[in-house]
């Protein structure tokens, strides 16, 4: 089936195309390896674009290398969280019964637990590495999805192509992955989008906090770098302000890419209304 | 319609909810306790309410221990009133010891008292002999502190006089330790206090010095204090009240200061750092306070693991390091390379004739080839002599003030020694875990450690307090070296400035020789005060304006 793709999507794709080249690219794109220390604290000049930081690294470098960790902990997270989320909606959904309730319970519990302080603890208690960052965001980041696609399953388990499944004895999982599944993925991938930006803004506050790998490239490393070692009230606006520019791009852009399903679901809605009028 | 009217309302509601904590300053937002700033002119001559900053939090608020912003401002015979204080060049001065005499074997030290010039406990009672034989007593069993540990005991003398009696030699430096920080403590207050170290009641603040405690605001982050009278000790008091405001960040405090919201900055230990000096400089009714730093930032090698317990090695750690980048992160363009010595030039007993540190690559590897530290396996990366694997922990004193540039450090010396093939790693725990780091200290199971030697201990004892493997000298230490251990202890005896410089010489000559422990910058400590509104300001080198002369000589200006 043929989409044609509205300006909104265009534009995250643009946008999100670009930064991914960047971080494929980092080692043709950055000017000098990020971390080659020097000189410490220079202005922008031809050799260093954006200045160099506190103990002399590039800081266009660092900029560019630190995309990878930032993609990197989004994705893999978002993909965590929305695998996990998707898995516990279906069955949530799907099976009903003190399944639902469970899993239901779990996710009230883990929604009214304030995500960012718990990630911070989480972080603070766990060894400072990558994989324990991306596991400490995605205990708190599945919530929403399983909700989400809980309500969904429970529409679609009403609807008479499934019942005809049930009647004919297909099996539960069978439904679930044959025919449920398939039906989600709009929603799973306009959660899993949003995910990525959720999570790189997560990795952005716990690096900006200092809780991020030390000497690790990442953009709220170097703002936490920036602010804590004086690049903010020494008015080095070359130091704190592209990595909020990335930051802010780079969600923004998969913000627009989750307008990817708008065109059908609207098309879906329309649909429903004139069923209801018949 | 009504969506947006709604909207708008909460929006509005919002925004002036957030003009009005923004307006609200520590005044508006005090209880009815606080004092609030009197709306007269100040009398002539004196200074009705001098308002500082700091970065140590108003959260402690006794005489017992040490923390915290009120902790902090005892050092400066502010509410409490020490046996001695110092000059700004660090010479002991009398105080609550009015004249003393030192023993000729330096053990015993005679000290007269001003106990006859109505000097009273804030909450009225006489302070007594009692209380002075007291202190010693309690600092020596109960308060354990570092003060009491080296003597034996007091004993009085006569009405005024008591004798203080040190468990070995060393009248000269024991005192240079204790001016400034060893106050009296009120017996009748203490001596019912089960535990002392927890107790917080209202009467833990009661001191004698020339300031009382008023009360402290928290939402604020404000401490009010008040002197007790226009005099004290025969001194005419010139500032009235003081208020202290905690900051969260020294760039908080630096704008607070640029809009005259506080008069100058205090913070025991922890100057403005150099690479925010340009947010201090050339700016207007602002003088930036800079002196020479007597602390400074170093490392100390672990004397208790290998391989820092080999002398090649700590060569080689030396020789790698790159001292103009440590010197230019650390102390910004002020930042000088220091000398292989550690002390910094303004302590006493500094020695200029030691050579200047220097990064050298070829002589570190030559010291780990040497010291038979080499790269056997061929992956870049030496071995310990014995061809086991080596790996480095590169630790650091946790601090929450300094936590960014110990990382800093640690990243840039990491690197360093990855040149000449020393495969080490930032020892994170140190940076994020306290208990961690306090452990790695007491047990001296560090390799090597970044760490601070603060201005205080820098001129009472020098860096070399840090190094020394005993239970005197707090425990961080691990040097175990004989002539290091003997010529410490000689030094420590010292009757004299004569005797204590030339310890002091021959401690650096040691430490170059044999690479103890290594200075990473000699910097300047800034702290800035504003100058339209008071003179009198007499800047301490590492300590600052606001000291213990500030209180006598600040008069606002004619």
């Amino acid at each position: 089936m043929h989409k044609k793709l509205n300006g909104r999507v265009l534009a995250g794709l643009v946008i999100l195309g670009v930064v991914l080249l960047v971080a494929l690219l980092a080692p043709v794109l950055a000017p000098h390896d990020p971390y080659e220390l020097g000189i410490p604290y220079l202005r922008p000049s031809a050799e260093h674009p954006l200045g160099t930081n506190d103990i002399g690294q590039d800081i266009l470098s660092e900029l560019i290398y630190g995309t990878r960790i930032s993609l990197l902990i989004g994705t893999v997270s978002a993909l965590t969280v929305t695998v996990v989320g998707t898995a516990l909606g279906i069955l949530s959904g799907y099976l009903g019964g003190w399944v639902d309730r469970v899993i239901m319970q779990m996710t009230n519990v883990a929604m009214a637990l304030p995500s960012l302080p718990l990630t911070i603890i989480l972080v603070a208690f766990l060894d400072a590495s990558v994989w324990n960052i991306i596991l400490a965001i995605c205990i708190t980041a599945w919530t929403s999805t399983a909700r989400i696609i809980r309500s969904r399953v429970q529409q679609l388990k009403c609807l008479p192509f499934v019942q005809i499944e049930r009647t004919m004895g297909a099996s539960g999982a069978y439904i679930m992955l044959r025919h449920i599944l398939p039906n989600l993925g709009e929603i799973v991938f306009i959660r899993a989008v949003l995910s990525v930006g959720s999570a790189m803004l997560t990795e952005a506050s716990l690096s900006f906090l200092g809780l991020g790998v030390i000497g690790q490239k990442s953009w709220g490393g170097i703002l936490h770098y920036a602010f804590f070692r004086n690049g903010i009230i020494n008015g080095a606006y070359w130091w704190y302000v592209p990595p909020i520019l990335c930051i802010s791009i780079s969600v923004l852009g998969f913000m627009l890419l989750s307008y990817c399903g708008d065109g059908s679901a609207h098309g879906r809605d329309r649909k429903e209304k004139g069923n209801a009028g018949n | 319609m009504k969506k947006q009217i709604l909207s708008l309302f909460l929006a509005g509601a919002l925004s002036l909810s957030l003009f009005g904590c923004s307006g609200q300053t520590a005044s508006q937002n005090t209880s009815q306790d606080v004092p609030v700033p009197s709306t007269e002119s100040p009398s002539a001559g004196t200074v009705e309410e001098l308002h500082l900053g700091t970065t140590a939090a108003n959260d402690t608020f006794t005489t017992f221990v040490e923390n915290g912003a009120f902790g902090k401002m005892c050092y400066n015979s502010f509410v409490t009133a020490p046996f001695w204080q110092t000059d700004p060049n660090g010479e002991v001065k009398p105080f609550l010891v009015t004249d003393w005499t030192v023993s000729q074997d330096s053990t015993t030290i005679t000290c007269d008292l001003a106990l006859d010039q109505g000097v009273t406990w804030h909450d009225g009672e006489p302070l007594t002999m009692d209380d002075v034989l007291f202190t010693f007593d309690y600092n020596i069993n109960v308060r354990k502190s570092s003060y009491g540990s080296y003597v034996d005991y007091a004993e009085q003398i006569d009405e005024d006089t008591i004798k203080v009696v040190l468990k070995e030699p060393g009248a000269y430096q024991w005192l240079k330790l204790v001016a400034g920080y060893f106050y009296v403590q009120p017996k009748h207050i203490w001596e019912n206090i089960d535990n002392p170290k927890d107790y917080r009641g209202e009467d833990a603040v009661i001191g004698c010095g020339p300031y009382r405690f008023v009360n402290v605001d928290e939402d604020a982050q404000t401490s009010y204090y008040e002197a007790v009278s226009d005099t004290y000790l025969g001194r005419e008091v010139t500032v009235k009240k003081v208020s202290l405001r905690s900051f969260d960040s020294n760039d908080a405090l630096v704008m607070a200061l640029r809009n005259g919201e506080i008069d100058a900055m205090y913070s025991y230990a922890s100057p403005i750092p150099a690479t925010m000096a340009s947010s201090i400089t050339d700016v207007e009714h602002l003088d930036p306070g800079m002196s020479d730093n007597t602390g400074n930032y170093m490392i100390m090698f672990g004397f208790r693991k290998k391989p820092t317990n080999n002398l090649s090695f700590r060569q080689a750690v030396t020789f790698a390091l790159d001292y103009e980048l440590l010197a230019a992160t650390i102390g910004g363009e002020a930042g000088q390379v220091p000398g292989s010595g550690v002390i910094a030039p303004p302590n006493l007993g500094f020695n200029g004739t030691l050579p200047e540190l220097e990064q050298n690559l070829e002589a570190a590897q030559a010291a780990l080839d040497e010291g038979g530290y080499l790269d056997v396996d061929g992956d870049g990366y030496r071995e310990m002599p014995d061809g086991s694997p080596m790996g480095i922990l590169v630790s650091s004193q946790n601090s929450a003030t300094r936590r960014e540039i110990y990382m800093r450090i640690a990243e840039i010396m990491v690197q360093n020694l990855d040149a000449v093939g020393i495969k080490a790693r930032v020892d994170e725990q140190s940076f994020a875990n306290e208990e961690y780091e306090k452990q790695l200290r007491k047990d001296g199971t560090y390799q090597i450690f970044i760490c601070y030697c603060t201005s205080g201990m820098a001129s009472q004892t020098s860096c070399y307090y840090y190094f020394i493997d005993n239970t005197l000298d707090g425990n961080w230490g691990t040097c175990n070296l004989p002539e290091f251990v003997e010529a410490y202890e000689t030094r420590r005896q010292a009757p004299d400035e004569k005797t204590y410089i030339e310890g002091t010489k021959l401690l650096q000559q040691i430490n170059a020789e044999q690479y103890i422990g290594e200075a990473l910058c000699w910097d300047k400590a800034y702290y800035p005060y504003r100058t339209d509104k008071y003179e009198g300001w007499t800047n301490f080198p590492g300590w600052g304006v606001i000291n213990c002369e500030t209180w006598y000589n600040l008069h606002p200006i004619s």
